[in-house]
């Protein structure tokens, strides 16, 4: 079976890039073998996976040199499961392939308008992608959710501008996500406080790949 | 809150109207086409003055690139 691929996508810094990435993926690596590529050159990806005391349960692995949706596909096959960790811009070679070789774009935005106004030329770019990836899926996450705050409750409105679907699965802003990281591990290894965090990443798995 | 929707909803709105011209000239190129770091310099359209720019510069999305970091105490620490 072709290697599905998950591109976790947006030229914002601090989005939620790879924290969404990394626990995607230990979730997905519960179904089938899973591989993240830090497309970064920061490495955090990378980083998380080597600082922990506990393995994490996806192989994290950096790619340089010259590489394209191809090449990409035939190293890696022999994963079920690959997420692509991007870097901050949609105009690096990284990014603009990254979205020829998924399957399904994530894109996690914050509910913050500034942020809303940072992500505003990924419809563009991912309608650009879909001449050569024709059925590339796209949709935005929201992450950081508070869900007693107004802004958090504005923002499926506010999303709506974007003319692009939104997950119905969020991810609510939540100590534990940074704690796995600390930890080098994902939500899922952090026990019951972890758990309701495992859900919603359980919850966006279902909601785009499909149980 | 419902003012609060609008607004946010508004300000997206006008965000998008002001970016438009300016991140994608209408001959637009393939995505493979573009320069691997393309540089905002590299877009000679960007060089010119955006298109629409109203006196409230403060709210314009042009000038709030830098007080983002405003917003991030509030969501970066935990509750
Ligand atoms: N849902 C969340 N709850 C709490 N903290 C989060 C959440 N998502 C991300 N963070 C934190 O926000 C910061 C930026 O996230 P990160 O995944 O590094 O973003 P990006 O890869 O897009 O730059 C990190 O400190 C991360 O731990
Ligand atoms: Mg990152």
């Amino acid at each position: 079976m072709a290697t599905h691929v998950t591109a976790v996508i947006n030229q914002k810094g601090g989005a939620g890039k790879t924290t969404l990435a990394m626990n995607l993926a230990a979730g997905l690596a519960r179904r089938g073998e899973t591989v993240v590529i830090d497309l970064d050159p920061q490495g955090s990806s990378l980083q998380w996976a080597s600082s922990g005391s506990k393995p994490f349960p996806a192989t994290v692995k950096q790619i340089g040199g010259k590489w394209d949706a191809r090449t990409l596909h035939q190293n890696y096959r022999a994963y079920r499961y690959m997420v692509l960790d991007c870097p901050p811009s949609i105009d690096s070679h990284a990014s603009v392939q990254a979205l020829q070789a998924c399957d399904v774009a994530l894109i996690p935005v914050l509910p913050s308008p500034i942020d809303l106004w940072a992500s505003l030329r990924l419809p563009q770019e991912i309608e650009d992608a879909r001449r050569a990836n024709a059925n590339l899926k796209a949709f935005l996450v929201l992450n950081q959710l508070e869900p007693k705050s107004a802004i958090s409750a504005a923002m499926h409105d506010a999303l709506a501008e974007f003319g692009m679907p939104v997950l119905a699965a969020t991810l609510r802003r939540r100590a534990i996500y940074r704690g796995a990281a600390l930890e080098g591990v994902s939500v899922y290894q952090m026990g019951s406080r972890g758990a309701s965090a495992a859900e919603e990443i359980e919850a966006i798995i279902n909601e785009v790949i499909g149980s | 809150m419902t003012n609060l929707k609008d607004k946010l909803s508004a300000s997206v709105r006008m965000a998008k109207a002001s970016q438009q011209p300016a991140e994608k000239p209408a001959t637009a190129k393939p995505t493979a086409a573009k320069p691997a770091a393309a540089a905002p310099a590299a877009k000679p359209v960007r060089a010119k003055p955006p298109v629409k720019k109203t006196p409230a510069a403060k709210s314009q999305p042009s000038g709030t690139q830098d007080s983002g970091n405003a917003l991030f105490p509030a969501r970066v620490w935990p509750d």
